[in-house]
């Protein structure tokens, strides 16, 4: 019994390959598993060399410090987990050369140092930089500002301890060295060993531990879980959270592949609804006939069923081949920004693109064979249209919103998600209401005297459906198409000129207060834009409210750090750029301080709680009058104290600011500050070109998706307007038989097609346009200047794009001589 | 008969088609000729070429050889385009599956015909054309919402609204029930006379074939009466 029925079912399959209807569902389902799998698979490879970047800044994927000898179990559970690992010891030291002395920040390090990322190293000042492994025994790397303040070159001895240590090269970068800025002083690098042999570090001294590890990403998670609980005085710091800028870059890129993968599903899906329309569409007959015979609904839906089953699945199998291709046409066209080969992705992609395809196939496809399987025998008797029923209606945003929150769950960008869909939901129906009431308007009153015109007018009002379908798909796929391909770009070249344009790259610490007025001058008189100087002090946090700040009283780890350790913090009359007040008044009477919004959040604090700092002797208690947003990847100098200056007056105090300077400008810095030997001036274009690097990738990459989107759109065109393909040949006979001519006809069909192009273009635009706006506030945090443009161009690339799909689907419909078409009949 | 009252002449038609076990002859050797104002019948089996020597009259596809001039214009130095042109404004057609415009009202589908031609008052001719055929109270309704009789009345005013001096009709009772096919015969009868409109019908009935003035009787492609 079973086995005829598989086998009735494998018959039906096989007989329904030779329909012309089912290839391009199944097209539409290689492109929409193509299209997620390979997005989230090139984004997934972006994510990894992103991870990687990060992992570059902290010489690890993870670091353990504590001012304490990390204890050694943590460093065995970490080899346990199969993790490679290497320790740093910094402290400060002041080093000699002849009379001449600078205080420095040693790091003593493993021969393995740095286990991600590299050391660039130069034999000697000017010369260029190479990668370099860590420090011989008895050698010592010195940066830039330790030569220039020690005046010696590359090859010669300095006295560091009691010892002798020969300097072998000039440090140019280090993976350590672009983290926190102000706590840098001028670095030197030795390796571990000589640390005892020279008897460096005595046990009074103030050094700071830290354990580098590296390994792959779930055995560093799994080993971060297992530790943190454990953890006493220690820090773990992960490599995705340790650098704000990297962290939000990574975050602004995984949201616009997510915007990408929405994009081209829709399109994809779009795509499949309508080929399943139009495959239902010209099966109804056989249905009938079928049901006429006495088959049950039941048993036919098991049969259409089974059929997209059986050509679904390599179909979708197909997808996920062709999305590892496209994943890799793009990461050729982008690989060439990072420095090395991005990481393969894995094998998560192909899941979610199955999972993903299967989702959109059933969701998009069951509505149509539910309703084709219910086909009435009457239907052999007497001419009906199939018109699409409430349920359909219902059944397609339905399954678009399902699609949505499937992507929202891949790639975790929720609202990115919901503000596309709502965007979009909010296009469809409003163009779908528009519409049908200028349907109903054009009918009653034909615009025009030509009969082009009228009749062009008629057949756009006379298949509201069709009409309906073709102009809300080609605005959805055309506000995809923009979204990705104008505004998503905008979007990110505006967040790049806002990350290059006057970012600073530059800071100088240690200004002496009587240095100030000279050195803002002189930086004037080099072109630099005028700097925001700020007074800068270290304190430390000693109560709350009056009572002890300590680890018992707040346990967030991320307190620890402030508890634990020096806290910098300066004072202002003005609000600093970048921060933005989102609760209290900026300086009201009487001690004040107003605190970053991050701490507000870490200590539980809000407006009008008091704060007690200690500064050297002196105890400074305020009331919080303010909390403030800070942009802290604004590369500017952002503090999370600052205090109203007449609380803290007579504190003492050096200086600090931050400066963006050009090549030019950077040469004639340097023989600047050569008068201002304490002052020191920390270079971060590196760090700033890596984040540049990865938005150009970015930008790259979302033109070939636009590419990928746009393709997707025609397909979808096309789709749409084959839906009808058999009804306008018929029609085109008729005409003919009565005498219009085949240039009439054409000139209707282009006048036809054009209009509804350019109305679902149109409002294509706006949705891209809207969308974008909304994006931009609410996801990316970025200033838009509103592209109007969008709306005439989205209009004539939409009657472009049907013009152009009416020449390929309708290419031919006037081609056969009428009387073939009238003996076959309507359809 | 004079040639310049004729309205279409065939001399020495054929058809034929290549199919995949050889050619078929579908129609041989025909002459037709038809004065203005006169009836003719085809008549013959199915498959005997009765549709296909229709069309061919209609300028709605070519013959293999032989000639055909409609109005006086020879239909073979003509494409598909000027074959329209000549079709404009002269020629109705009622066919037996009625092929009205599925999206199109009953109002719309007899107006069509009459706006290609560029003639004034368009809907109220249609109008007053369906009321003609008694479906003055149907002018909105979508061939979907009339019955067959109903459907063929409005291709029947469509066919007719224009004033054709020609109307070809391809078994315009063929799905109908006697009754309404009787009312329809009449209709396209009445209209061949008050209008002095030369009809052109192919049925299989040989009581409405017996009404028109001349009928060819087609086997298997040939002319046997």
């Amino acid at each position: 019994m079973m086995s005829a029925i598989l086998s009735t079912l494998l018959r039906h399959a096989r007989r329904e390959w030779r329909a012309a209807e089912l290839k391009p569902v199944l097209a539409a389902l290689l492109v929409a598993v193509a299209a997620a799998t390979g997005v989230l698979a090139f984004s997934e490879r972006i994510e990894r060399a992103l991870a990687l970047r990060s992992g570059e800044l902290i010489g690890g994927d993870a670091v353990l410090s504590s001012r304490q000898p990390l204890p050694r179990p943590l460093l065995d559970e970490a080899l346990a987990a199969g993790l490679r690992t290497s320790s740093v010891t910094a402290f400060p030291t002041v080093l000699f050369a002849g009379e001449t002395s600078v205080l420095v920040e040693i790091k003593a390090v493993a021969a393995d140092y740095p286990l991600r990322g590299r050391l660039l190293v130069a034999p000697a000042d000017g010369a260029p930089a190479a990668q370099a492994a860590a420090p011989a025994e008895g050698e010592v790397y010195l940066d830039g500002r330790a030569l220039a303040a020690l005046a010696v070159p590359v090859g010669s001895e300095i006295e560091i301890g009691n010892a002798m240590l020969r300097i072998a090269g000039l440090l140019v970068e280090d993976p350590e060295g672009a983290g926190s800025f102000l706590t840098l002083a001028p670095r030197a690098l030795v390796r571990e060993t000589d640390v005892a042999r020279l008897g460096l570090l005595g046990p009074a001294s103030r050094a700071f531990h830290r354990l580098l590890l590296a390994g792959p990403g779930a055995a560093v998670e799994r080993y971060a879980e297992s530790v943190r609980p454990r953890l006493q005085g220690q820090r773990l710091t992960l490599a995705r959270d340790a650098e704000q800028q990297l962290a939000r870059v990574a975050q602004q890129a995984r949201a616009f592949f997510g915007l990408a993968a929405l994009a081209v599903l829709w399109l994809a899906a779009l795509a499949i609804a309508l080929t399943a329309r139009r495959y239902t569409d010209g099966r109804r007959e056989v249905v009938a006939q079928l049901r006429c015979f006495g088959l049950s609904r039941r048993r036919i839906l098991l049969q259409l069923g089974a059929t997209l089953g059986l050509y679904g699945l390599p179909a979708i199998i197909l997808g996920i081949v062709a999305g590892y291709g496209l994943q890799a046409l793009i990461a050729l066209g982008v690989g060439a920004l990072f420095q090395e080969a991005l990481p393969w992705p894995g094998a998560t992609p192909a899941l979610l693109g199955v999972l993903v395809g299967m989702l959109a196939y059933l969701s998009f496809t069951l509505p149509a064979l539910s309703r084709l399987a219910a086909t009435s025998p009457s239907t052999l008797l007497r001419q009906t249209e199939d018109r699409l029923g409430p349920r359909e209606w219902l059944a397609y945003p339905l399954a678009l919103g399902v699609l949505t929150i499937a992507v929202w769950l891949l790639t975790g960008e929720g609202e990115l998600g919901l503000i596309a869909l709502a965007g979009m939901s909010l296009l469809a129906a409003t163009l779908a209401g528009l519409l049908w009431l200028l349907l109903r308007l054009v009918r009653r009153h034909l615009p025009g005297r030509s009969f082009v015109v009228r009749q062009a007018f008629r057949q756009f009002a006379a298949r509201p459906a069709t009409t309906l379908l073709s102009a809300v798909s080609l605005a959805l796929a055309l506000a995809a198409v923009l979204l990705l391909g104008v505004v998503a770009g905008d979007l990110v070249r505006q967040w790049r000129s806002g990350l290059s344009a006057d970012t600073p790259n530059r800071f100088l610490l240690n200004i002496q207060p009587e240095q100030v007025d000279l050195l803002r001058a002189q930086l004037r008189a080099l072109g630099i834009a005028t700097p925001r100087f700020y007074p800068f002090a270290v304190g430390r946090l000693i109560a709350v409210n009056g009572t002890p700040a300590t680890e018992e009283r707040f346990p967030d780890p991320r307190a620890q750090r402030f508890l634990d350790g020096d806290l910098n913090l300066s004072w202002s009359r003005e609000l600093p750029e970048a921060n933005r007040l989102v609760a209290g008044q900026w300086w009201d009477e009487g001690p004040e301080v107003s605190i970053a919004e991050t701490w507000a959040q870490i200590f539980g604090l809000a407006v009008g709680d008091h704060l007690t700092v200690r500064v050297g002797e002196r105890e400074i208690e305020a009331r919080i009058a303010s909390v403030r947003k800070v942009d802290w990847d604004s590369f500017r100098v952002n503090f999370f104290l600052l205090f109203e200056p007449e609380t803290v007056a007579g504190l003492e105090s050096t200086w600090v600011t931050s400066v963006r300077t050009d090549a030019g400008q950077a040469r004639r810095l340097g023989p600047l500050l050569r008068a201002y030997p304490n002052v020191t001036p920390i270079d971060v274009d590196a760090l700033l070109a890596r984040i540049l690097g990865v938005v150009d990738a970015v930008v790259r990459s979302l033109n070939t998706i636009f590419w990928c989107a746009l393709i997707a759109a025609v397909c979808v065109l096309l789709a749409a307007l084959a839906v009808g393909v058999g009804a306008r040949r018929f029609e085109s006979a008729l005409w003919r038989s009565l005498g219009a001519s085949r240039r009439t006809l054409r000139r209707t069909l282009w006048l036809e097609l054009g209009a509804v192009g350019g109305l679902g273009g149109g409002f294509g635009g706006l949705a891209a346009l809207a969308t974008g706006v909304a994006l931009a506030g609410r996801v990316f945090h970025i200033e838009y200047s509103t592209p109007w443009w969008l709306l005439p161009v989205g209009a004539a690339l939409g009657a472009t794009l049907s013009l152009l799909a009416g020449w390929v689907a309708l290419h031919g419909v006037d081609a056969t001589p009428p009387a073939n078409t009238l003996r076959a009949g309507a359809g | 008969m004079s040639a310049t009252e004729t309205v279409v002449v065939a001399e020495h038609i054929s058809k034929r088609v290549a199919t995949a076990v050889g050619e078929l002859r579908v129609l041989d050797e025909i002459d037709v000729q038809l004065a203005a104002g006169q009836s003719l019948a085809i008549i013959g089996e199915s498959g005997s070429g009765k549709t296909t020597l229709l069309s061919l009259l209609a300028g709605l596809e070519q013959p293999t050889s032989g000639q055909i001039r409609l109005f006086g214009s020879p239909l073979s130095g003509l494409d598909e385009d000027g074959r329209a042109a000549l079709r404009l404004g002269r020629v109705g057609f009622v066919f037996q599956a009625f092929h009205l415009l599925p999206s199109f009202t009953a109002l719309e589908n007899v107006a069509a015909p009459l706006e290609l031609a560029g003639l004034d008052n368009p809907l109220e001719r249609a109008r007053v054309a369906l009321e003609r055929v008694g479906l003055g109270q149907r002018l909105t309704h979508l061939p979907r919402q009339l019955s067959g009789g109903e459907q063929q009345r409005v291709a029947l005013a469509r066919a007719f609204a224009i004033g054709p001096r020609l109307l070809f009709a391809d078994e315009p009772t063929g799905n109908l029930d006697q009754r309404t096919g009787e009312r329809v015969a009449e209709l396209l009868f009445e209209i061949n006379r008050s209008y002095g409109t030369s009809l052109v019908l192919v049925t299989h009935d040989p009581r409405l074939a017996a009404r028109c003035q001349h009928q060819i009787h087609l086997e298997a492609g040939r002319r046997v009466a």
